[in-house]
């Protein structure tokens, strides 16, 4: 047929009989952003895990004599300590890599645990409406009027300090975004055909909300969760410049800003570089996030 | 005299990310005062671009086009954005389609209208208001005074849409521009607005392009006809010339796939355009339309088609001569007439009903605030139908009747406040949802939001086979290709996502997930009225092919009387939650009691070039479900009611064939006996 060019199988033509596996892989290797969050991503969580063997010192090893060396790109540096050391002479770089196991660990757990609860109330709240609606926002506006900070202070300081603490306290209070998304998310969904749709073929609630509705949030959730991520890790990093976080001698990212601020203007890459390190988790996160939603959205972009 | 507003070889291509794409390709057009042209097409077929483009308000990054434009004096491909924005509104109206979002919400109706006139003509405020108040009331608005100061929500959509038309009126444009301006109403009201626009336009002889997907439309209000396939005029012409002898095939086809009552038979096989629209982006050779045209020969598909002129100003864009196409029309309007099929004989009244609601009732309390006593609001209001194996029971009426929610109940998506749902002689809210859903199915009205976005169509198929548990993985994979074929989605398409597909690929899997189950009941909620004409066709007769493949029944809500006409063997006529008649199909179409009935029927626009838009007598719009009028809640708009009517609410009593609500009709007919 000389038509062929609009024949209705080439009209259609973009569409390729793939698996959604193979075209979400297909979408993956054309996709930068995705690439590069998720190379930093995946090589920070390498560094945390292996850090006994990467970390060329003890992050906790002092020695006075070596006090605040330069990086070896400043004045005074050396090959040695290729990061410098801080005010007690401990190695800068092996601190950072330690560090990464409480920041990350912290930024994933709570963004996690933040995720779950503020996704499960807001699913309900969002699908049953009604009394358990406004129980829900009832918490929230409890949680919102909390001074959040001061909280967590109070929380960490009767429980005890630890990373566990850590997590746990701030999860609960980094719920309220992933509520109210997936509230209003749901609260539209609810209304569309396809739920009616899904009833209608005998689908049960639970059914409904976990194999029709959630599936349709990942995007915002994905959004929501690497900006989190990183309010966590900021978070965390505040509680620790404030001593109710992880305590000294143990490293973070966060207490090392903290610590390093007193020396910040003669020597600010005590500042800088953790800081750096920050930024960079920060970005990779979102760049990954948004790949993710975009690999697998079957609308491409919106 | 020179044509009011001429356009020649307009072309607008929008910029995209994934390349340019061209909506409206050389099209020329040119209307004179007093005159109604109607552009015709089904989406995506440029006709609202064009207008668009027309009034110079299309989105950025558009690139338009054309060798001449001219409205009166004005060259529009030459003015300044500050002279055009002086001509819109003010020389150029426009009205749009959705009357319940064109109005600024936050704006009294008297602000809406008086700002235009203030603006344009530095009209006083006191007069601008005179003026409005005189518009209103021409467009049939009471007390129109007392409107100026209410806000759009206080408005039903039918009264929205009058105001509309009133503020374009205000400064006495000479072109209007109607862009599907009732397609948001229903039927009764759209033949109210119709008629308005008619007569003002007459009267003030003004020009008017009015753009739509319905060709009932076209050929009542227009003088001349566009018809518009994939960014193209494919054939424009005097109405009555168009419609009697369409010339272009796609012209046909869009005739035949329309349910003419009285010249089809029920259950009868519509003409359908096969195939769908191609994509603009695709590089024509030959004719657009030569891929799904069955007369198309080789040289349609290499060479381009022009616009040929044939008779006085009649044009189209086929390479067929004037009498081929003509002939071929012909020779396809007979032999249709000549099919008949025994349409109802698979209906099985002696058994006992599979479906039936016994006196059922649906009530919703509505509270305004906290504080406020609730208030009930009667959705449906004590209904009892039965449903026979193999019946095709329509269920019609105004949006707001309550057919859904009936349909929702008969589903047992929703309990009833009182009464019972039976299926298969067992209360169905005693039923599991497994249960119920293997008898029961549904076919909703929007195939854009029926499908989970998220999940291929595949998995879309397959998932109530995986709830019920039924067969392995395998077996499952297989019942769902058998089923694809079945109802015409191509296998390539199993991985695919709805988005990907067109509305009528859409409506075909929203089909076959509902048919996966071989349920013995389908409740359709207003299966076509998204889809194109075209593609409406092709649905319907998928539906009545497998009711009688797999002896299937079927429950239709719809506000379409000529697909009820079509497809339905019983019609329930319902009015404010209450059933007003029930009759068999045919008895119901030939003799219709009720004076609601007849004003529905009446409202019905079938594509006659000669008739004029009928002139229904139903004085004021729906009422509020919430505050019923008394006795026959239908009395306010009964061109018949009595001082009766307005005491007691009529029953439901048999008369002759049918089931009639009706105190006067029960009364003619004693009188009569």
């Amino acid at each position: 047929m000389t038509a062929a060019s609009t024949s209705p199988q080439q009209m259609v033509g973009d569409i390729i009989d793939l698996t959604p596996r193979e075209r979400m892989i297909k979408k993956a290797k054309s996709h930068r952003g995705l690439q590069f969050g998720g190379a930093v991503v995946l090589t920070m969580t390498l560094v945390a895990l292996l850090a006994p063997v990467i970390a060329p010192y003890s992050p906790f090893e002092q020695d006075l004599a070596k006090r605040l060396i330069s990086p070896v790109w400043a004045e005074g540096g050396s090959w040695d300590h290729i990061l410098g050391t801080d005010q007690l002479g401990r190695d800068y770089l092996s601190r950072l890599i330690y560090g990464a196991r409480v920041s990350m660990g912290v930024g994933f757990g709570a963004a996690l645990l933040g995720c779950v609860i503020g996704v499960t109330i807001g699913l309900v709240a969002g699908y049953l409406g009604g009394r358990a609606d406004r129980a829900a926002s009832f918490l929230l506006t409890c949680q919102l009027a909390l001074p959040s900070l001061l909280l967590a202070m109070a929380l960490v300081f009767f429980v005890g300090a630890s990373i566990t603490t850590l997590i746990v306290v701030l999860g609960c209070l980094h719920w309220s975004y992933y509520m109210v998304v997936t509230r209003t998310m749901t609260r539209q969904i609810r209304e569309l055909e396809y739920v009616s749709a899904a009833r209608s073929i005998g689908s049960t609630d639970r059914q409904i909300l976990f194999y029709e509705i959630l599936p349709n949030l990942s995007n915002q959730i994905i959004v929501v969760f690497s900006l989190e991520m990183a309010v966590v890790i900021i978070h965390e990093a505040a509680l620790s410049f404030l001593g109710v976080g992880v305590q000294p001698p143990t490293a973070s990212w966060g207490l090392m800003i903290a610590e390093g601020k007193e020396a910040m203007y003669f020597k600010p890459y005590l500042v800088a570089i953790p800081g750096a390190a920050l930024f960079l988790l920060v970005l990779a996160v979102n760049l990954l996030g948004d790949g993710i939603r975009d690999i697998t959205a079957p609308e491409g972009r919106n | 005299m020179p044509p009011l507003l001429e356009v020649e070889d307009l072309s607008v291509t929008l910029k995209l990310a994934e390349g340019d794409l061209t909506a409206v390709s050389n099209i020329s057009l040119s209307i004179e005062k007093g005159e109604t042209l109607g552009i015709v097409g089904e989406s995506g077929s440029g006709k609202s671009i064009s207008s668009l483009a027309v009034m110079d308000l299309l989105p950025k990054g558009t690139i338009r086009k054309a060798a001449k434009m001219r409205f009166g004096d004005t060259d529009l491909l030459s003015v300044t954005p500050s002279q055009m924005a002086a001509l819109r509104g003010n020389k150029i109206a426009m009205i749009f389609q959705e009357p319940m979002t064109s109005l600024n919400p936050v704006y009294t109706i008297g602000r809406q209208m008086t700002e235009l006139l203030m603006l344009h003509k530095g009209v006083s405020q006191a007069d601008a208001r005179n003026r409005a108040v005189e518009l209103l009331e021409k467009v049939g608005i009471t007390a129109a005074r007392s409107r100026l100061s209410q806000y759009p929500h206080q408005l039903s959509g039918g009264l929205r849409q009058r105001v509309m038309i009133a503020m374009m009126l205000m400064c006495e444009p000479e072109l209007i521009i109607a862009d599907e301006p009732t397609t948001a109403l229903d039927v009764t009201i759209q033949a109210q607005i119709l008629t308005l626009l008619r007569n003002l336009q007459r009267e003030m002889n003004m020009a008017m392009i009015i753009i739509t997907h319905d060709l009932g439309v076209v050929a009542r209000v227009s003088d001349k006809v566009a018809v518009m396939y994939a960014g193209q005029i494919v054939e424009t012409g005097k109405v009555d010339q168009v419609f009697r002898t369409p010339l272009h095939p796609y012209t046909q086809g869009l005739l035949e796939s329309i349910p003419i009552p009285g010249e089809i038979s029920p259950g009868e096989e519509l003409g359908s355009i096969p195939g769908l629209v191609p994509s603009l982006k695709t590089n024509f050779r030959g004719c657009r339309f030569a891929n799904r045209c069955d007369r198309a020969f080789e040289r349609c598909h290499t060479t381009p088609v022009g616009l040929s002129e044939t008779v006085q100003g009649r044009q189209s864009r086929c390479l067929l001569t004037e009498e081929a196409a003509a002939q071929a029309y012909q020779a396809e309007k007979t032999k249709e007439a000549d099919t008949s099929t025994d349409y109802g004989t698979a209906i099985d009244v002696s058994g006992a009903p599979v479906l039936s609601a016994n006196n059922a009732e649906c009530v919703f309390r509505i509270k305004p605030n906290m504080f406020a006593q609730p208030k009930l609001l009667r959705a449906v209001d004590g209904i009892s139908l039965d449903l026979h194996r193999g019946e095709v029971v329509a269920v019609v009426g105004e949006s707001g009747c309550g057919k859904s929610t009936l349909a929702r109940m008969l589903l047992g998506l929703r309990r009833p406040s009182s009464g019972s749902v039976t299926l298969n002689g067992k209360d169905i809210s005693g039923l599991s949802n497994v249960e119920k859903s293997r008898r029961v199915q549904s076919i909703f009205q929007d195939p854009y939001s029926s499908l989970n976005p998220r999940r291929t169509i595949g998995e879309i198929i397959r998932r109530p086979l995986q709830l019920h548990g039924s067969g392995t993985a395998a077996e499952q994979q297989e019942t769902v290709e058998a089923i694809m074929e079945r109802v015409g989605i191509p296998r390539r398409l199993y991985h695919n996502y709805p988005n990907q597909l067109s509305g009528g690929q859409r409506q075909r899997v929203a089909i076959a997930r509902a048919l996966v189950l071989k349920p013995e009941i389908v409740v359709c909620d207003e299966p076509t009225s998204a889809l194109d004409v075209s593609v409406q066709a092709q649905i319907l007769n998928l539906l009545l092919e497998l009711r009688d493949q797999m002896r299937l029944t079927y429950l239709l809500i719809t506000h379409d009387m000529a697909v009820v006409e079509h497809i339905a063997t019983r019609v329930v006529v319902m009015y404010l939650g209450r059933v007003v008649e029930i009759a068999d199909a045919r008895t119901l179409f030939e003799n219709p009691r009720h004076p609601y009935t007849k004003a529905l029927l009446g409202s019905v626009l079938t594509p006659e070039p000669d008739a004029d838009v009928p002139d229904i007598e139903l004085g004021t719009s729906y009422p509020n479900p919430i505050d019923p009028p008394s006795g026959c809640t239908f009395h306010p708009r009964c061109p018949i009611a009595t001082d009766l009517c307005k005491r007691s609410a009529p029953e439901l009593r048999p008369i002759g064939a049918t089931e009639t609500a009706c105190h006067n009709v029960a009364a003619e007919v004693i009188a009569a006996e």
